[in-house]
């Protein structure tokens, strides 16, 4: 089922893409457009992509291999990789790594809730004095990294 | 001579205090990232681009370079003790190493696998001084036909060598190329596929797309996968010393294997692995005791050991002399150099020789720091595979997160980071190779842009693209690898099915 499902994507995808490709100016071989490359690639990609979808729907789906989708882990990890951004752009960079640490941290299997707290607190410090402080990596700061910067003798 | 003193400058260049620290940093974190399974040299190296931003583009370099030299190293160390390889290139390492440190010959098979790596690095290094040299005189011949047929021919080896389905590698790299063009078009200036996103329009950085598919995508994949906890062979410092025949038995495979990596090295997709497979074959075929290949040979250990690092040289040609990456690790290295202002490629020989000759200097340092380095300290490494997942993971997912965000402080790219870590996941997971997309996605504005200016320069007529000396010298020799094999097969199968009938 999933090997038909990313087949399906993809192709989906190949669709998609030759459309857009085509809404761009083509032109002619001796003036090539904007849209005459990607057109090439969007056709190429449909026809490769059209075979596998076939060849993928015509076999047997129960015998496919890989890892199940929905399981916590990789579901939480991409979770937080989707809610990372919109919480460094409104948190700053301490907190929102903080809580995006700590909620790894327990997703992974790390220990209790306080020792985990603790971990990603430390981890979050101690990356922040690393990229902010030593490698001079201008991160999201609001008034506590600003008090760690300071301390490090470096104005934030 | 002329090389021989540029060789003296790069020496004086990277045999400053800064520069050697940094090698010293940069093999020593190498040594770690080939020691734990996952990361790898690629994910390493791009995790660690941001600390590269405030060095100078030679430091940069030199550091990248100690990283993959050391992860070839340090990978063979926990193929040996703990029949856990470190990294894809040393998995060949496990089925004789393991089985030498079963029988008590651990020290020794991590000795050869050290003085190999360290032989075979060195010696690569010589081939890529002199192959670069000649490669760039060449290259500043090239024109717009030249780029493009060196592309379309990179691309297509890379998708009969990158292993697996070949129909799955053709979609991987055409979705590559399709990312490449999303962004402004060079030639006209018109947007493409941006939906009205202003990031977008300097297109799809590699490195988002990179870390998300190789660094994320590998850490969803571990979260899934159970911990492997082999067990440990302890190793004293008077085992490391191999016997006289253990050493006789090693040298012809060691420089066997530098010379199939070297070449390997040099073609396009993941060389450095596929070279440890050649070598090991070819091992095995020569050696007039094959029945102890798996059972603890150490010529199984020499020869793919030597070969993966005589890899890393052989590709460092095509990026230094032409400016074009055959291996993801390569394409982040661009990105290092791109982030300071330095375009690879024939020019680079004789615009930024100190550059140039100080990384290939550093690179002799490097692999003299990592003998040193790895010996004495194998067991301490060995013992770096004993940190938890748990804790593992989200540091790595941390350090991609920071990383991408470093770079070009830009919520959109930590937004492409996370849609191609679940791709990765997803795609690895189904047995799609993520390295030909990468690579596509490099290498694809370069095709672009060059078949474009081939078509407007012959306007638009395709033959005179393809009988021009270099280009077609360069179609007939790919049409000669590709066809060769498959004739050969054909022929096989005849002679095999003759006597049936």
């Amino acid at each position: 089922m999933k090997e038909r499902i990313v087949a399906a994507g993809i192709l989906a995808f190949a669709l998609a893409y030759a459309a857009g490709s085509l809404a761009l100016k083509v032109g002619t071989l001796a003036q090539p457009g904007a849209g005459q490359f990607p057109a090439a690639i969007a056709f190429a990609l449909l026809a490769v992509s059209g075979v596998h979808a076939w060849r993928t729907f015509r076999n047997d789906a129960r015998e496919e291999k890989g890892h199940a989708w929905a399981r916590l882990a990789p579901a939480g990890i991409a979770a937080t990789l989707v809610v990372y951004p919109l919480l460094l752009r409104s948190l700053s960079f301490l907190l929102s790594t903080c809580i995006v640490l700590f909620v790894l941290f327990r997703l992974l299997g790390f220990k209790r809730s306080l020792t985990s707290l603790a971990a990603a607190a430390v981890t979050t410090v101690l990356s922040f004095v690393v990229f902010a402080g030593l490698l001079g990596v201008v991160l999201p700061s609001g008034a506590a990294e600003g008090s760690i910067l300071r301390l490090l003798g470096i104005s934030g | 001579m002329n090389v021989l003193h540029q060789l003296v400058m790069g020496f004086q260049v990277a045999a400053t205090p800064g520069n050697l620290l940094w090698a010293l940093i940069g093999a020593f974190v190498g040594t770690i990232v080939g020691v734990l399974p996952g990361i790898g040299p690629l994910g390493s190296m791009a995790i660690l681009l941001s600390f590269t931003l405030r060095m100078d583009a030679t430091t940069a370099m030199i550091f990248f370079a100690g990283i993959y030299y050391g992860a070839m190293y340090g990978g063979s160390t926990t193929s040996i003790l703990l029949n856990i390889p470190g990294e894809a290139a040393s998995v060949v390492t496990c089925i004789d190493g393991y089985k030498m440190a079963q029988k008590g010959r651990g020290g020794a098979a991590l000795t050869v696998s050290a003085v190999g790596s360290f032989v075979a690095g060195t010696l690569s290094i010589v081939g890529l001084m002199f192959a670069a040299s000649v490669l760039a005189d060449v290259a500043l011949k090239f024109g717009p036909p030249e780029f493009f047929a060196m592309s379309a021919i990179g691309l297509l080896f890379l998708v009969r060598l990158s292993g697996g389905s070949s129909m799955k590698n053709v979609i991987m790299l055409l979705l590559g190329l399709a990312l490449s063009t999303v962004g402004t078009d060079r030639l006209h200036g018109s947007s493409r596929f941006t939906f009205g996103i202003d990031e977008l329009g300097q297109g799809v950085d590699f490195l988002p797309v990179a870390m998300g598919l190789f660094g994320i995508g590998e850490v969803m994949l571990s979260a899934v996968e159970k911990e492997s906890a082999g067990e440990m062979i302890r190793i004293r410092m008077r085992d490391l010393l191999p016997r006289a025949d253990e050493w006789r038995r090693s040298i012809a495979p060691i420089f066997r294997g530098s010379i199939i990596g070297f070449f390997i090295g040099l073609l396009p997709g993941p060389s450095p692995v596929i070279s440890t497979f050649v070598s090991y074959m070819t091992e095995k075929k020569w050696s007039k005791r094959p029945e102890e290949f798996g059972e603890g040979a150490i010529e199984g250990v020499a020869g793919p050991e030597s070969a993966n690092n005589a890899a890393v040289g052989g590709a460092y040609v095509p990026l230094l002399a032409l400016g074009v990456p055959f291996t993801p690790a390569m394409a982040v290295v661009v990105g290092a150099l791109m982030l300071h202002g330095v375009t690879p490629g024939p020019m680079m020989m004789t615009e930024r020789p100190q550059l140039f000759w100080g990384v290939i200097a550093s690179m002799y340092i490097g692999n003299v720091m990592l003998l040193v380095l790895n010996l004495p300290l194998v067991q301490a490494f060995a013992m770096i595979t004993r940190i938890p997942k748990h804790v593992l993971l989200p540091v790595i997912v941390l350090m991609c997160l920071v990383g991408v965000y470093s770079v070009s402080s830009s919520y959109v790219d930590l937004y492409v980071l996370a849609l191609f870590g679940v791709a990765g996941f997803v795609l690895r997971g189904l047995g799609y190779q993520p390295a030909p997309l990468v690579l596509a996605l490099v290498i694809g504005p370069m095709m672009e842009t060059s078949l474009r200016e081939s078509l407007m320069i012959n306007q638009g007529a395709i033959a005179p693209m393809i009988v021009r000396p270099i280009a077609g010298t360069m179609y007939l020799a790919a049409a000669c690898a590709l066809a060769i094999p498959l004739i050969l097969r054909v022929v096989r199968r005849g002679v095999a099915a003759a006597p049936a009938t």
